[in-house]
């Protein structure tokens, strides 16, 4: 072997290691193990009573450089979408009708909870999307919109949408209990609730 | 002397490669972090939401289906391309429901970028909660004052003690896709854009509406509103609670 073709197995051989390092370094999707796919049937007995719609608007810019000059990634994404938050009563945590004299009756609920915190997909707007380098994953927008969906529900908490579906579902049932007959109609909630009134 | 001079310049060279290799790759190889990377990363993320609207709601929900799909491959065919469809609509031949259905699929994944073509293409999890049971919005029970004739909804038997009650048709309250997170989705994730995952998830919500309603979801959602209601104006003091459907008005 002359030196010239040392000095090209040498070069090769660090180019070798250098490619099965970078290999080593990118980060690797491990498929997993999928999950058995099924239905499930699920008794419940919700009264929705409040409903808040905020409109989140979503900016997402991603962008990767292999030794701060080549692009690896360059996408950026501009979207609006509704994030629902709906309040209630979960009747399945307990209702109690205590009857009393002629046509009085006295409903003990469990106070209203935030029943559902949801971004509503028909409600998307797309403002631009850019993918110059890759491509724009599902996922990297969706951690933003649920990194946002706490502050959302304590706004909505913040604004009485407890005390409002409190409300509401106190005037629904008792239309059911007029509509049966009752002229007297008293609430007690269970436990107090965990914010201002509105 | 030459020997000693190519020992001389390919040993530092090589060493200080492997230096090299070290600090860049020492958090990946030897989880130590010298701030060293090949990478330069840059995510810019943020997002400001406004309240919108507020709105109430006279419903009641009283079951829960929830489906978990795999899209496309759950509408797929694994022995029908989508060249074959379309040259049968070419030539004039109608499809089957079934092949209207692979077409359509084909399309909306062809519209929106997700790979059919290979193998192992891409696909999604989608979960979805459709809800069942009544909405009230509209009927006497959200506002007595409107019914022109009480007695077709509500009548009260003095004698037997007994409740007669017209409870609108059961239906599909909210069909809700679940988000998924890097935290709770495990599957590899898919590019897809806002625009494209719309499109696909408003596809899906009309298909799990379908699959829910064959399933009997409205069946369910009245027996279980009707056993609620039952129970809850027997507590009330009624001796019995019958319910009437709209066959019988």
């Amino acid at each position: 072997m002359n030196s010239g073709q040392r000095r090209c197995s040498l070069g090769a051989g660090c180019l070798l290691i250098l490619f099965s390092l970078f290999l080593f370094s990118c980060e690797r999707n491990s498929i997993q193990d999928f999950d058995i796919i099924e239905t499930h049937i699920k008794e419940i007995l919700d009264l929705p009573a409040y409903e808040y719609v905020y409109r989140d608007i979503v900016y997402v810019g991603s962008e990767k450089k292999f030794l701060k000059i080549i692009p690896t990634r360059d996408t950026e994404v501009l979207f609006a979408i509704d994030v629902r938050v709906q309040a209630g009563i979960d009747l399945k945590k307990g209702i109690r009708l205590l009857p009393g004299k002629d046509k009085d009756i006295t409903l003990v609920l469990p106070r209203a909870e935030i029943l559902l915190v949801d971004a509503d997909e028909a409600s998307i707007e797309q403002y631009f999307a850019q993918e110059r380098v890759g491509q724009i994953m599902r996922l990297e927008y969706y951690d933003e919109i649920d990194r946002k969906k706490e502050t959302i529900q304590e706004d909505a908490v913040k604004r009485g949408i407890l005390y409002r579906a409190e409300e509401n579902s106190e005037k629904l049932l008792r239309n059911f209990l007029r509509l049966a007959g009752f002229e007297e109609i008293l609430f007690i909630w269970e436990t107090p609730p965990e914010e201002s009134a509105g | 002397m030459g020997k000693i001079k190519r020992y001389l310049i390919t040993f530092p060279v090589i060493l200080i490669i492997l230096i090299a290799l070290f600090l860049v790759f020492s958090k990946r190889l030897f989880n130590i972090d010298l701030g060293i990377s090949l990478f330069s990363d840059s995510e810019r993320t943020t997002s400001v939401a406004v309240l919108r609207d507020v709105r109430e709601i006279c419903s009641f929900n009283t079951i829960e289906y929830i489906y978990k799909i795999v899209f496309p491959l759950d509408f797929l065919p694994e022995d029908v391309a989508r060249e074959v469809l379309a040259d049968k609509q070419r030539k004039g031949v109608t499809l089957n429901p079934a092949e209207m259905v692979y077409l359509e699929v084909y399309d909306l994944c062809r519209e929106i970028g997700i790979d059919t073509a290979s193998k192992r293409g891409d696909f999604v999890v989608v979960t979805s909660v459709v809800k069942g049971g009544y909405d009230f919005t509209g009927t006497v029970f959200e506002n007595p004052e409107s019914a022109v004739n009480l007695n077709d909804t509500v009548r009260i038997n003095k004698e037997e003690n007994s409740l007669v009650i017209r409870l609108p048709d059961p239906v599909i309250a909210d069909c809700i896709i679940e988000d998924a997170t890097s935290e709770n989705y495990p599957y590899p994730d898919i590019a897809i854009n806002p625009e494209g995952w719309k499109k696909l998830t408003s596809f899906l919500s009309e298909k799990i509406k379908e699959l829910v309603i064959e399933d009997g979801i409205l069946v369910r959602a009245d027996e279980k509103g009707k056993e609620f209601l039952e129970r809850f104006f027997l507590d009330a003091g009624f001796s019995k609670v019958i319910f009437l459907q709209e066959e019988n008005i």
